[in-house]
């Protein structure tokens, strides 16, 4: 109970305090500190909970390993965008399209309770409040997403919010058909949302009903997590928003809606139907990323490019659910996010320093500024899944998990999507980084370099980097051990 | 005997109901509107004055334009006796199918001899009629034939006999939805037309009879205040399956109140209500026939 | 009447409103039998709360009368007066074949029944609803007819919940309905924007975004 407790006076307090934003200048530099706050406290809180068998379900809240990684991992993400964000929004005052103060309070406002609807999602026990946290995550993340009030950001935001809300409405009618499904089951007759408890009684569940109420959850959480063929209103949100608010969107709402199609699954296998999760959550995984690097090749906008690169890497880790293996899942999605997090701040700093997101009109980036190119490259490479960075272990275990499974297509189709998706990026970035340099006025007080604004991608990408480098067998223990 | 006694009776009502409703209609319309208005029994006055008069004809009209009239007539007063719209039995023993295409056929003779005057407008109003009927047709059969299988026979009298089981009440109110929407556009009126109107280019039944007059005019005149009445008591009858099973007397007399508040209803429609776009007509009419194809559905799943 | 006689022609009710939505063009027409399906499904809960006797189901019927009948259309009118949107013309189809479309996507569910295995026939309205609400959004152009078809297809799953012996956990009924008209006030945020940015709520206009 405390763990819980533990999570919720820090976000609440930035919100709190966010109110004010109009008269409090420091409100970005008070939030980058409660979160570091939080950061810790989460981590004394849940840190020992990591790598335990043990379950413990308090008032629809489940207390357990799985969930304990993702909320430490939610608030790295958030944190370090917090942190990041102290920085970018002192350029961005500076720029032509200076967002006013209140317009920053209502970021850090919507920011902090997204934050706590995302640990509603991940740590629910109860299917009801599972729907609820997600759909609170879609309604408290639109106006992150319309942070800059043009018209391509009302287009994205409108299409986010009724795509992600018609998808959630399916979930919710998945939930019902769950909900009376447990009301035929022997034990649990005035029926129960609890998944402990339907796991439990999952064999007595009426078989047809667990079938169609996982479609219907699929659908619902699917359309959260950017599974084909719901995936649309994925690049515009994530590419039409702030960089901070672009980093937590692909860094930790993606992962809660895996983790919700997670413990779904589980539920399904346990009632005995791995064979629809095969049928359904595998082909549209699959597809996800071979459609993802499709798109890749097209793009001319670099925040799109990233957030198809958000696609494929959601495709993979679906794929590591629909084969059942949580550290497959686990390892890509903590690399996932701090490698992306990181490349979408660097993105963001390139945006503001060069005023448009144009692959095209980005070009001798490597003789400008070396050395931040460098690093955005860098980036790139890890998102891609290069060795030595941690991405690239995380694929290859499910890789080669899907092959120990006997399924060649899913193998193939991995493969030949990740290397379409790894020539794209690199395509794009060599395009970015090499020919003559446009970018003017290199005076400019925006150009500068300054160290706040790459401490946190290169912290992230160091964390990649030796989670890719050495995996001791304590990390794997750690991550929820096993396949 | 029974029979006899049937006929007189039906006979002796359509001597006298339809002009009489029709003279309620425009009476309450005008008193609606703050008028006066003509007396009850106005219409009379009007056919008789009509019968006296001689007629027009065009030099183009042939014998069809001629005998229109009494066919559509003959086909209206035969499916008057066929239908029991007055809540009592009919004379004759109608069967849905018959009835529906006798109508059909007495509108198909006044369509001819619109087109035979060789008048624009006598066309227009008669493509206008047809386009209309393949909407209404099909939604009133529809409508009917969901009856019809639900009581497991097509005629008349069972379809329209007070019903058992649940679903009744809401099957007699969607047919009786659609059969209404269906007589206002098989009778021109609101919102598919007005009938008091006076440009031709908005006229859809009073386009097809400007070429009448005298004899002929007296005749489609009674003819669409039979069909009125005839098509209003369908409404009635089927509303009054609701009512479940009465007496005689007590359903004729139900019968008489409900066709007079349709009248009323009529009335009150015309005078608040605006007619419909031409454009927008089908628009209009796809719900008769949606009324009618769920109470199919309805009865198909429910038997 | 017997709990089973209520919830069929509730159902059957709540479907034919559902139906005849899809015929209609006219906004404000569009949002009174929205707020008239949302009103029959809030007396058949409250009536299935007495007759369960359940008062927590008779409290949730109260909030859909009050919340999704009353409050919610009239904020959407609220919004289509300010636009000035009267009639939603729709997608390149004219209503009647819309209509027509629509009822025999309609009969072919109601008739074949395609999730025999695993839903009672009770189930039917409800997917019914879903499905009409669905061809509500694909329909049509206006922002504000896309936000309606959306809550056609909450009242589809809605009647799905109260039709189950037990119903939901009253947390989670209320949720659902805070998160929802939470969504359609938002929604209703974003037309006004919509509006203001493109000069019209026509969702066909939002094409900057593609690839």
């Amino acid at each position: 109970m405390t763990a819980i407790v533990a999570l919720l006076p820090a976000p609440l307090l930035i919100a709190a305090l966010a109110l004010f934003a109009t008269r409090l200048r420091v409100v970005p530099v008070l939030a980058a500190i409660l979160m570091g706050i939080q950061c810790a406290a989460a981590a004394w809180a849940w840190f020992p909970i990591l790598g335990t068998p043990r379950r413990q379900i308090v008032e629809g809240i489940g207390i357990d390993s799985h969930g304990a990684l993702f909320v430490l991992l939610t608030t790295i993400v958030v944190a370090a965008a917090f942190v990041h964000a102290v920085a970018f929004f002192e350029r961005e005052k500076l720029s032509e399209h200076a967002p006013s103060h209140r317009q920053i309070g209502q970021f850090y406002f919507f920011a902090s309770l997204f934050l706590i609807a995302m640990y509603v999602v991940i740590l629910s026990d109860n299917l009801g409040y599972m729907w609820i946290g997600m759909e609170a995550t879609t309604l408290l993340s639109a106006p992150l997403v319309y942070f800059h009030r043009s018209s391509r950001s009302l287009e994205a935001t409108w299409k986010y919010v009724l795509i992600c809300s018609v998808g959630i409405a399916f979930g919710f009618f998945g939930t019902a058909v769950l909900y009376a499904a447990s009301q035929q089951s022997g034990a649990l007759h005035v029926g129960s949302l609890s998944l402990a408890a339907l796991t439990t009684h999952a064999r007595q569940l009426p078989p047809g009903m667990v079938r169609l109420g996982f479609v219907f959850l699929l659908l619902g959480y699917g359309t959260k997590a950017g599974l084909f063929p719901l995936h649309n209103w994925l690049p515009d949100a994530h590419s039409e928003a702030p960089a901070p608010a672009s980093a937590i969107l692909s860094g930790s709402l993606l992962n809660c809606a895996l983790v919700a199609l997670w413990r779904i699954s589980d539920l399904a296998r346990a009632a005995g139907q791995q064979q629809v999760v095969r049928a359904t959550l595998l082909p549209m995984a699959v597809l996800t990323v071979i459609t993802a690097a499709l798109f890749l090749l097209r793009q001319r906008d670099i925040k799109r490019l990233l957030a198809y690169s958000s696609m494929e890497n959601v495709g993979i880790m679906a794929t590591a659910i629909g084969l059942g293996s949580w550290s497959g899942f686990a390892l890509q999605a903590v690399n996932h996010s701090f490698c992306k997090v990181a490349v979408f701040l660097l993105a963001g700093n390139l945006l503001q320093q060069c005023g448009t997101k144009n692959i095209r009109d980005l070009r001798g980036l490597l003789t400008a500024q070396p050395g931040r190119t460098l690093l955005l490259m860098l980036g790139i490479a890890a998102v891609a899944g290069t060795p030595p960075f941690g991405s690239f272990l995380a694929e290859w275990r499910i890789l080669s998990f899907a092959a120990d499974k006997h399924m060649p297509w899913v193998v193939a189709g991995l493969v030949l999507s990740l290397a379409m998706a790894f020539i794209a990026l690199a395509m794009q970035s060599l395009d970015m980084a090499l020919g003559n340099k446009t970018i003017k006025d290199p005076t400019n007080v925006r150009t500068r370099f300054a160290v706040s604004l790459v401490l946190v991608p290169v912290i992230l990408l160091l964390g990649s980097l030796a989670l890719g480098v050495l995996l001791p067998s304590s990390v794997l223990a750690l991550l929820g051990g096993g396949r | 005997m029974t029979v006899l006694l049937l006929l007189i009776a039906y006979l002796a009502h359509i001597a006298f109901l339809p002009l009489l409703f029709i003279g309620l209609v425009r009476w309450v319309k005008a008193r609606l509107q703050g008028r006066r208005g003509p007396s009850l029994l106005q219409p009379f006055w009007d056919i008789a004055k009509l019968l006296r008069k001689g007629e027009t004809i065009s030099e183009t009209a042939t014998s069809t334009f001629r005998l229109a009239p009494l066919a559509s007539l003959a086909a209206i007063l035969a499916v008057a006796l066929m239908v029991p719209w007055l809540g009592l039995p009919s004379p004759i023993a109608g069967d849905l199918i018959l009835a529906i295409y006798l109508l059909a056929a007495g509108k198909f003779c006044t369509s001819l001899a619109a087109l035979d005057t060789g008048s624009a407008f006598g066309a227009i109003g008669a493509s206008r009629e047809a386009a209309i009927s393949v909407q209404a047709e099909p939604a009133l059969l529809l409508g009917l034939a969901a009856l019809a299988s639900h009581a497991r026979d097509s005629r008349f009298s069972a379809l329209l006999a007070p019903g058992g089981g649940e679903h009744t009440i809401i099957l007699a109110l969607l047919v009786g939805a659609a059969a209404w929407l269906c007589a206002m556009a098989e009778l021109s009126r609101m919102p598919i037309d007005d009938p008091t109107t006076h440009l031709e280019l908005t006229m859809v039944h009073e386009a097809m009879v400007l070429e009448n007059s005298g004899r002929s005019l007296a005749l489609i005149e009674y003819a669409v205040a039979l069909k009125t009445v005839l098509l209003l008591g369908l409404v009635s009858q089927i509303l009054l399956i609701l009512a479940g099973n009465q007496t005689l007397a007590f359903h004729y007399v139900l019968s008489i109140v409900l066709l007079a508040a349709s009248a009323v209803a009529l009335a009150i429609a015309e005078t608040v209500m605006v007619k419909l776009s031409w454009r927008r007509v089908p628009n209009m009419l796809s719900y008769a026939i949606g009324a009618s194809a769920l109470a199919c559905l309805l009865v198909a799943m429910r038997g | 009447m017997g709990e089973f006689h209520l919830f069929e022609s509730g159902s059957a009710v709540t479907v034919i409103i559902g139906l005849w939505m899809i015929g209609i063009t006219r906004v404000p027409t569009s949002l009174t039998l929205y707020g008239t399906q949302s009103a029959v499904l809030g007396l058949m809960a409250m009536y299935l709360g007495v007759l369960r006797a359940e008062p927590l189901l008779v409290i949730v019927g109260v909030a859909v009368i009050a919340l999704k009948g009353i409050a919610a259309p009239a904020y959407l009118l609220f919004v289509a007066h300010r636009l000035d949107c009267r009639r939603d013309d729709g997608v390149s189809i004219a209503p009647p074949l819309q209509f027509f479309g629509a009822l025999g996507a309609l009969a072919l569910i109601l008739l074949l029944h395609p999730l025999r295995a695993a839903l009672p026939e009770s189930s039917l309205p409800s997917i019914g609803m879903l499905l009409l609400g669905m061809i509500v959004m694909i329909t049509r152009r206006l922002a504000i007819s896309q936000i309606v078809g959306f809550l056609v297809l909450e009242n589809g799953i809605f009647l799905y919940t109260i039709g189950q012996p037990h119903t939901m956990p009253i947390v989670v009924e209320i949720g659902v309905l805070m998160d929802v008209l939470a969504g359609v006030m938002l929604a209703g945020l974003l037309a006004f924007r919509i509006s203001r940015e493109f000069e019209s709520i026509d969702v066909t206009e939002l094409k900057e975004l593609r690839g």
